[in-house]
């Protein structure tokens, strides 16, 4: 009888957490983005106004189990807010785990905002909504010193990159003012707007330890031998 | 350079691994369009000579996105790739290694990454003198040493380069049948998507590549953006309006297994009969209550068709596995006469894992249990072991000698037609094949058109091909263009004709998308008829005119041996084609443009 042995009865999912973080360095290389697309065109697709706009304290919370990791929240992303299909832009970020499970990462408007601690007052590109809580990033303030990604990255979602020149920072959701794009285009539904009745913070971790939690959830009888 | 390309092919030579970036040629890129049809157009440049072996150094293996992989477009998620094959073969023996070409196309992230890593495609060729992995992480490629990796299944290998890698890069790898040389292995992807027919993990093991990575997050260039944005919504809109779409987004292809049956079309036994008395238990909606727990999209798609599960009781409790697509559960179920989901499942994950093509698979189980049941071999031929009819242990027991290429498996890794030659003319009636190529989980007798499907189809008895000229041009062109069957079932051809003109600024319309397709189709056919490969070859093996089903809706049903004669006849005569050698006429050749091309080889 031949037979493979599995070395492990466990997952590996979750052993080299801030793996996704080093992805965050990219090479120069830039392409031009076609034209940008004027008027509507990059305007919600799919299904419109399932969400009714919020103007309380919100956060956007993510049904992982039931992501299929189309990526077509991250394409709507970068269309409506950047006017771009590049989708490096995307403040909602999808990414591929083994066994498969797709986790959508987005920024949870922690209330303690360690991003916004962290940015240097004589810089002062983060800022908070007042009306929605969401976090700013002005992008014409930053100075690009990383500090704001190093804070997220560490306990909390990781969701900030820095942009191909490395030059700016890139990723914080600012739930379109209210009315959030991705929430509107997820054909699964697995996107809410909601209100914040609690710490976003409680939200956000990072992906490889969401995959983590959810593979036990959704394999539930292990790995087999 | 046009929309919709990036103008550069990364080339790697395994010889000294050493990369380097050539120009695509958008000469050819603007006849061929890309995938399936830049893979033809490559292999026919660099293979001048008939008869080279597949799993020599000289064989390219090739990956071809197309020109609207990596847009966020609904169904443009995939990639073909583009080798000459290594499980088929002409019945003219006269040259040792001569094959088909084989273009295989699988669906999920890695297309569309490759894409938006900055290449219209990926050739390798040569030999790595040790199992590495390919990275390409945008510009920066490498390699990774897989002297870990090498003889692990291929569920182990993914995750273990998911770990290390991170999740934003997607991978193809093969199991130990590639690195094997079975002839029917095939590179599986991240999402349990398998490059299944001709062999291409086989070749990849041949290069001692056990894996590849990719990372792209490039946009591609296009040439009208904003068109292509609303023709993005308008897809979208129109998919969701499909009559299928709920059910298909909950079920997948699953419950084709039933209609199937139904219509007599199933492959049960060994292709015995064309229904199945358990069928009920492999499909929905047993799927559904015992076995999904997760389903899976591919890039920009809403159908989610991937649908994962894991057996949560019973003998195989703990087994993941994705499926059962169509092709896959009635080649592994009925064909083989398995009659329980969990047995199924615990099938097809152990072909992804040892990185088989899963409808050859069933094939060479199907006609191993059936000579055991014909009495051709015994025991004592197998090892000890008894195949009778759904006996999942044994299967298992069988796959792995087959991918290990030990004791009977040594023979049946050859796959069906080769396998019957070794094991004797009794053994020869009971090979499913065309050309060598397996056939797939579409049964004849009660649906004839699949002898012409299975019989003309370049890679060999493939079910994908489409029954008409004008459809087989209409996939090719899809294949060129690396668009999904289902969802161009869903919308149509349409939307893809538009989004070519707009990414690229090229004019398509129906008359230059045919011709394309017919273009890639006809090059195709000069490659396999260098390699020796007539008429003869695009019949189905004669036992299948022998066949007459016993039982189900279609009791009774048969296909004669005129109607193949009949049916092959009509379709030269149609295409052009000399109907005696079903050669292209040259004519024909000339007026595709392709004259020269072959005249500059012979």
């Amino acid at each position: 009888m031949i037979r493979l042995k599995f070395s492990r009865r466990d997952f590996m999912i979750g052993a080299l957490v801030g793996a996704a973080a080093g992805a965050g360095v990219l090479g120069a290389l830039q392409r031009k983005s076609a034209s940008d697309p004027s008027g509507n065109s990059g305007g919600s697709v799919f299904h419109t106004d399932r969400a009714a706009r919020i103007t309380t304290l919100s956060f956007i919370s993510v049904d992982h189990a039931r992501c299929t990791g189309c990526g077509i929240c991250e394409a709507e992303c970068a269309l409506v807010r950047e006017k771009t299909y590049d989708t490096w832009r995307s403040r909602i970020r999808v990414h591929h785990f083994e066994p498969p499970l797709d986790i959508a990462s987005i920024c949870a408007s922690c209330n303690d905002a360690p991003c916004v601690k962290a940015c240097p007052p004589e810089a002062n590109a983060l800022t908070r909504d007042p009306l929605t809580g969401a976090v700013l990033l002005n992008e014409a303030k930053c100075i690009g010193c990383r500090a704001c990604l190093t804070a997220c990255a560490k306990d909390r979602s990781d969701v900030i990159r820095m942009s191909r020149d490395g030059k700016k920072a890139l990723g914080i959701c600012d739930l379109c003012g209210g009315d959030p794009a991705c929430v509107k285009v997820c054909p699964e539904q697995c996107l809410s707007l909601v209100p914040a009745n609690q710490d976003g913070r409680g939200l956000a971790a990072n992906p490889l330890i969401i995959a983590r939690s959810l593979a036990h959830n959704i394999y539930r009888s292990g790995r087999d031998s | 350079m046009s929309g919709g390309f990036t103008g550069r092919t990364l080339e790697i030579d395994l010889n000294r691994q050493r990369h380097f970036v050539s120009d695509t040629d958008m000469k050819a890129a603007a006849l061929y369009l890309g995938g399936r049809g830049m893979g033809i157009k490559t292999l026919w440049d660099r293979i001048p000579t008939a008869g080279l072996d597949p799993l020599s150094p000289e064989n390219p293996l090739m990956f071809w996105p197309g020109p609207l992989s990596g847009l966020p477009l609904a169904g443009a998620s995939r990639v073909s790739v583009v080798t000459k094959a290594a499980n088929t073969s002409p019945l003219d023996g006269s040259l040792e290694n001569a094959s088909t070409v084989t273009y295989s196309s699988i669906g999920g992230h890695f297309g569309p990454a490759l894409k938006m890593a900055g290449f219209d495609g990926l050739i390798l060729s040569g030999r790595s003198d040790r199992p590495v992995v390919l990275i390409i992480d945008e510009n920066k490629i490498s390699f990774r040493d897989a002297a870990d990796l090498w003889g692990q299944t291929t569920s182990i290998t993914l995750e273990t380069l998911g770990r290390e890698l991170g999740p934003d890069f997607r991978l193809l790898a093969i199991g130990p049948a590639g690195e094997k040389g079975v002839r029917f292995a095939g590179i599986v992807s991240d999402v349990r998507r398998t490059t299944a027919r001709g062999g291409s993990g086989a070749v990849m093991g041949s290069k001692n590549i056990k894996a590849i990575a990719v990372r792209g997050t490039i946009p591609i260039p296009m040439n009208k953006a904003e068109g292509l944005m609303a023709l993005r919504r308008d897809t979208a809109t129109l998919l969701s309006g499909w009559s299928n779409y709920t059910h298909w987004r909950r079920w997948g292809p699953t419950p084709l297994l039933l209609s199937s049956a139904q219509a007599g079309m199933l492959t049960t036994k060994n292709f015995r009969e064309g229904s199945w008395q358990d069928i009920a238990n492999l499909s929905i909606p047993a799927t559904e209550r015992e076995f999904w727990v997760h389903h899976t999209a591919c890039a920009h798609c809403t159908l989610k068709c991937v649908k994962i599960g894991q057996i949560s009781k019973g003998p195989w409790r703990g087994v993941i596995a994705e499926g059962p697509g169509y092709s896959a559960g009635a080649m592994l179920g009925s064909n083989c006469g398995v009659s329980d989901l969990g047995g199924l499942m615990k099938l097809i994950s152990r072909a992804d894992d040892l990185g088989m093509d899963p409808i050859a698979a069933g094939n060479v189980l199907g006609f191993v249990m059936d000579l055991y049941d014909n009495g051709v071999l015994g025991s004592a031929e197998l090892g000890g072991l008894s195949p009778e009819w759904g006996k999942v242990p044994v299967m298992l027991e069988l796959l792995d000698q087959i991918a290990f290429r030990q004791g009977i498996g040594e023979v049946l890794s050859l796959g069906v037609k080769k396998a019957a030659a070794v094991l004797g003319a009794k053994a020869v009636p009971f090979a499913m094949h065309v050309k060598g190529q397996e056939l797939a989980g579409w049964n004849v007798p009660a649906s004839h058109d699949f002898a012409l499907v299975y019989g003309t189809a370049n890679r060999g008895g493939s079910h994908q091909e489409g029954a008409t000229i004008q459809e087989q041009h209409r996939r090719t062109f899809l294949d060129a263009l690396c668009v999904c069957r289902f969802v161009y079932g869903a919308v149509g051809l349409a939307p893809y004709q538009r989004a070519l003109s707009l990414a690229t600024g090229w004019q398509s319309d129906d008359a230059s998308m045919l011709a394309a397709g017919e273009r890639i189709w006809t090059l195709e056919k000069m490659f396999n008829a260098r390699e020796g490969f007539r008429r003869a070859d695009d019949r189905l093996p004669p036992s299948m005119t022998s066949i007459v089903f016993t039982t189900g809706p279609k009791k009774g049903a048969s296909f004669p041996a005129e109607k193949q004669e009949s049916l092959l006849d009509k379709y030269y005569g149609d295409r052009g084609w000399d109907i005696k050698t079903s050669l292209p006429t040259p004519a024909k050749l000339k007026s595709l443009g392709l004259d020269k091309l072959v005249e500059k080889q012979s």
